[in-house]
């Protein structure tokens, strides 16, 4: 039954993104973008004498801040399509459980994941040199990652729900936040210290760092990075979850829910 | 042997005393509901105190104007929104404590509904199929044949955007009756849409009703709906019950009187109508208008004084008074008869 309800909400984000241009880009050109821009300015850095770790160091980023952005997205658009089409309240009067949402959502996330995975983890080999696989079972801390997303996506949602539509603009602001804090381009190092703080309590900067590490980039912190990492994510999806449950609860109350 | 033959009926004396305590069950229980929204420093009492029972198979009609808390109350029926305080059930499940139960056995249709605009018909009810867990055959058998009845494979190729407001509403209608509910909350089903597909809509409504022995919950503003579809109604005005029961009971014991209309070849001289007993008022416009009580017990003194008084009577209607009538009356607005005609001298 529950299996049922999650194929319906991965049928219908498939089907409504499937004939949207801008989703196509948003999968499929919006990395390749990255990759060609960020990859030809960290080729032009590290021929520059910052060396051949620059590589490394950028299209870990990349990879890791892409996967992040289609996994928010797919669980915040579970909520977003049903508000844009004023169809909130067929869902939730339809036998929907939230595990049915959560399930269904995010395995478009996964899905979705997978797929830039493969785009710019590709593009980056032909075009670059540079192989993320060979991360091996490091690139676990990519689950880790789309783990966090959906989290921080349930938790959009709840504002969603509970507040109104006006909320929705931090689906594509929220992203930006979280590539800051990571050090997707850089060091965490430096910025300032109250600022790292606030890095290292984000699971990506972990994720981001056991990749790298795993890949050449300070080889001893594969392992405690991923741990923490895998940690904080799971953390941060539970507290998505516990969120979006009383998000809905509240809505009903309110009557927000019979607004979309 | 019936253990047998139908899943958990291991003990059938408890099975048959199940099935009959079903039927004779109310589908739903509605028992001192109260809503009220807060917005910005505002609360809006939704509901007041609301008391209602709709026996299993009944189609149930609930009147009020707009802003009433009729949608209030299917909301809340329907679990979309939940009650300040008091207790609902539908089926015998409590709406706060046991929604998923109820999800399963209930459809909602409301007017002006709006889908996903990319998606085909085929696709909308695809998705609302799994959203009740149906699986693959079932949904397809649902699909097919709602698809075929009501029309919609005309249209199917087209996306949902693209669709005009009747034939959104026939696919609205299908995905209300996906899941075969043993509910179905008719918010305005036919709101909006013009008079050949309000009929097509409420036709097939009425034929599935009949078919499945449905408890339906129906409100609307075209009375003449209301009347067709539903034996017993409840008014509702400003969050209170004002009136429940029997359309027919509601409307004798409002004693709103019936209406003679009289066709005749002349309208002066009929002042020798306002002696006759029984007669509580008659007026003239472009015809002659009597009120009575009974239009069966004046009908014909009336049409012997007309004769004694050398009046021909061209045409004739009898008309009971509409459930529009009994809901103005009921909701506080009076009877629009008396002041539209002026009276006879």
């Amino acid at each position: 039954m529950m299996l049922e309800e999650a194929s319906a909400h991965f049928y219908k984000q498939f089907k409504i993104m499937s004939r949207r241009m801008g989703e196509i880009a948003w999968i499929a050109i919006h990395p390749l973008i990255f990759i060609l821009s960020l990859g030809i300015l960290a080729y032009f850095v590290s021929e520059g004498g910052a060396g051949p770790e620059t590589m490394l160091f950028v299209f870990a980023g990349v990879i890791v801040w892409n996967i992040y952005d289609v996994s928010q997205r797919a669980t915040s658009f579970g909520i977003t399509l049903d508000i844009w089409a004023d169809s909130l309240k067929h869902t939730f009067t339809g036998s929907s459980s939230l595990a049915g949402f959560i399930v269904g959502n995010a395995s478009y996330g996964l899905f979705s994941s997978v797929l830039v995975l493969m785009i710019t983890g590709i593009l980056a080999v032909i075009l670059f040199g540079f192989n993320i696989f060979l991360a091996g079972f490091y690139l676990i801390n990519l689950f880790f990652v789309f783990i966090f997303a959906t989290g921080l996506a349930l938790v959009i949602n709840s504002l969603m729900v509970t507040k109104g539509d006006k909320y929705m603009s931090l689906i594509w602001i929220l992203t930006g936040i979280i590539m800051i804090f990571s050090g997707v381009y850089y060091p965490i190092d430096i910025l300032p210290g109250p600022v790292q703080a606030v890095s290292l309590a984000v699971p990506t900067t972990h994720s981001i760092m056991s990749l790298r590490a795993a890949l050449g980039f300070s080889p001893g912190l594969a392992n405690p990075e991923l741990a923490i990492g895998a940690i904080l994510s799971v953390a941060y999806f539970a507290l998505g979850v516990l969120v979006f449950r009383w998000a809905i609860k509240r809505s009903k109350v309110t009557g927000v829910i019979t607004r979309y | 042997m019936l253990a047998g033959l139908i899943p958990h009926a291991a003990e059938p004396a408890s099975l048959i005393n199940r099935l009959s305590q079903n039927i004779l069950m109310d589908a739903i229980e509605v028992s001192g509901i109260r809503k009220a929204f807060r917005e910005g420093g505002e609360t809006t009492h939704a509901l007041r105190g609301i008391d209602l029972r709709i026996r299993s198979g009944q189609a149930f009609g609930l009147l009020g104007p707009n802003g009433a808390g009729k949608t209030t109350l299917i909301y809340i029926l329907s679990t979309l929104v939940t009650p300040t305080s008091g207790t609902a059930r539908v089926l015998g499940y409590d709406v706060t404590g046991e929604s998923n139960e109820i999800k399963k056995r209930i459809g909602i249709c409301m007017g002006g509904t709006h889908f996903y605009w990319d998606l085909k018909p085929r696709e909308i009810l695809n998705y609302f199929g799994r959203l009740y867990g149906l699986n693959s055959s079932a949904r397809k058998k649902n699909i097919d044949r709602l698809i075929r009845k009501l029309g919609i494979h005309r249209f199917e190729d087209k996306e949902f955007g693209m669709l005009s407001t009747g034939m959104r509403q026939k696919v609205a209608v299908a995905k209300s009756l996906l899941n075969d509910p043993e509910v179905l909350f008719l918010d305005e089903p036919t709101a909006g849409l013009d008079v050949e597909v309000a009929l097509d809509v409420r036709n097939f409504i009425l034929d599935i009703i009949q078919e499945r022995n449905m408890t339906v919950l129906l409100t609307s503003h075209q009375m003449g709906e209301v009347e067709q579809m539903c034996r017993r109604i409840a008014i509702i005005n400003q969050g209170r019950l004002v009136n429940e029961g029997d359309i027919r009971d509601i409307r004798d014991s409002l004693r709103i009187p019936d209406v003679i209309h009289l066709y005749l070849d002349r309208y002066s001289g009929l002042g020798f109508l306002n002696k006759m007993p029984g007669v509580t008022h008659h007026c003239v416009s472009d015809g002659l208008f009597i009120t009575a009580d009974s239009a069966g017990s004046v009908i014909n003194p009336v049409l012997a004084a007309l004769k004694r008084n050398r009046f021909t009577v061209k045409d004739m209607e009898i008309r009971k008074p509409s459930l529009e009538e009994v809901f103005l009356t009921l909701v506080g607005r009076t009877t629009p008869l008396p002041k539209r005609y002026g009276k006879v001298t």
